[in-house]
């Protein structure tokens, strides 16, 4: 049976749709598919990437009803608990293979979660929807780096480029949204590294290759 | 009134009751202790209102575990103060200091009663069987059940909560469910299979025996418990909510004649919970 009540519900920092569904018991096909929110997907065009502010209609659980057979163990999966996770570690421009490393996360779901980065120096695990906050450890005792998860804004806003350029190891100051010197010379930077006019401003054609460097 | 006094020691005043009054803090005999306040709606108002929580969240196992461990750890002491009543508050000691001071009024030697009917959930008794009362004050009694599946005391010293528990010589014994006078008003389903009862003095009970028993599962997308999920599950039209445990099970026990079963994850959307497989139990409870 379709969930018909929906919620209300704005945005804050850090949201997504995954860490949505996964705070309100649905998908993040339920939520994003759903007419409600037609008009947020024609805007963002992206559910991992959504402005603080933003409206989400969110279908209030209903529960499906489940007939079970009477005298057996019935074991049920939840579905969107867990996103992916993916980022490269590189030293001087070489990749960090074959490193262990602990991610270390926030909130309820505090289970670490261990691995080994692979030859090209990448780490894939499948995190919690709801954490906030993700550090990782090597092994090797060479580094530890904080991470936000599932806040990334849109590309036409300040937060949103910094988000992007800290990404890509290019900007390093706090994700504030505002246009001082060291977005400008992060901009500045990937804009050398691109063959872009060097501006430190972000124009369309840096958006453009932002985009396209980082994913989305 | 109560039946103890407060007396004046040097600056103090103390309440002075007998060994007996102070219920013993071993894990079991809070849990008992707890396990019938849950039962009686005053006596949940009472335990909430002491831990300072919702009457609704006593059915959190952290907020039961968190009573009963205050009182095994000492923390905290129960002492009778009033003979055991069917139901109301109990009635708090005095401490009135105009009040004339009274000599410990000796124990009552009158005796209070119990009557135990148990069947099983199609109504055949288990006559000549033997099973084990723990009286309220902590005594162990046999009960052999007569051939109408019947046991009555009629001696018993300290009104209040027995507990009945399955007779070990019972091998057709399943999960005790009811204690009720009337079968019919309780329900027939229980999230917690439990191995005694627990049966107010002053009245006749029957207990209804059975075996049938379904497990639910709730895991996450990685395939790790899912702890703390609400569940109403529903057999024979009758309806209990429960939380899955921090394994994400959730035990139901039934009528064995129920063949299907009803559940439904009430803070969880259709899309968000898939049925992954359902296999044979283990055992079926017999």
């Amino acid at each position: 049976m379709p969930d018909t009540k929906l919620r209300e519900h704005i945005v804050k920092s850090g949201e997504c749709i995954a860490s949505l569904a996964a705070a309100f018991g649905s998908t993040l096909e339920a939520i994003w598919g759903h007419d409600a929110n037609a008009e947020l997907r024609a805007l963002r065009n992206d559910p991992w990437v959504l402005a603080p502010g933003d409206r989400v209609a969110i279908p209030v659980a209903t529960g499906g009803a489940f007939t079970l057979d009477a005298g057996r163990r019935h074991v049920f999966r939840r579905q969107a608990t867990h996103s992916d996770f993916q980022v490269t570690v590189t030293h001087n421009g070489l990749p960090r293979a074959d490193v262990g490393f602990t991610i270390v996360l926030d909130g309820d779901d505090a289970s670490p979660v261990t691995g080994v980065t692979d030859g090209d120096g990448v780490i894939r695990a499948r995190l919690p929807a709801r954490a906030r906050r993700a550090i990782i450890e090597f092994a090797d005792g060479r580094g530890r780096f904080s991470f936000v998860l599932g806040a990334l804004d849109p590309l036409d806003t300040i937060s949103g480029i910094q988000g992007r350029l800290r990404a890509l190891g290019m900007y390093f100051a706090d994700v504030d949204g505002n246009h001082g010197p060291y977005t400008s010379r992060a901009l500045r930077r990937f804009q050398a590294e691109r063959g872009l006019p060097i501006t430190g401003a972000p124009d369309d054609a840096t958006k453009a290759a932002l985009r396209e460097a980082y994913g989305r | 009134m109560s039946r103890w006094n407060t007396v004046r020691l040097g600056l103090s005043d103390y309440l002075l009751v007998p060994a007996h009054a102070v219920l013993p803090n071993d894990r079991a005999s809070v849990e008992r202790l707890v396990a019938d306040a849950l039962e009686d709606p005053t006596a949940r108002e009472d335990l909430a209102s002491w831990l300072g929580v919702e009457v609704t969240e006593l059915e959190v196992p952290e907020v039961r575990a968190r009573a009963v461990a205050s009182m095994t750890s000492g923390s905290w002491r129960a002492i009778e103060v009033e003979p055991a009543r069917e139901s109301g508050r109990p009635i708090l000691p005095t401490t009135d200091p105009t009040e004339p001071r009274k000599p410990d009024v000796p124990r009552t030697t009158e005796r209070t009663w119990i009557s135990v009917t148990v069947v099983d959930e199609d109504g055949r008794g288990f006559a000549g069987t033997s099973w084990t009362l723990t009286t309220a004050d902590g005594d162990d009694r046999t009960v052999r059940l007569d051939d109408d599946s019947t046991w009555r005391a009629d001696d018993l010293v300290l009104s209040g909560t027995c507990y009945l528990r399955v007779g070990h010589a019972v091998p057709e014994a399943g999960v005790l469910l009811a204690a009720s006078t009337n079968v019919a008003e309780h329900p027939w389903i229980e999230a917690e299979p439990r191995a005694s009862v627990p049966l107010r003095t002053g009245a006749s009970h029957t207990v209804v025996v059975v075996h049938g028993r379904t497990e639910i599962v709730l895991l996450d997308d990685m395939g790790r418990p899912e702890p703390d999920e609400w569940c109403e599950v529903t057999v024979d039209a009758r309806m209990r909510k429960r939380r899955t445990d921090a394994q994400g099970l959730l035990v139901v026990v039934h009528p064995r004649r129920a063949t299907s079963i009803e559940a439904r994850f009430v803070l969880l959307s259709s899309e968000a919970v898939v049925l992954d497989r359902s296999v044979p139990l283990a055992t079926d409870g017999a």
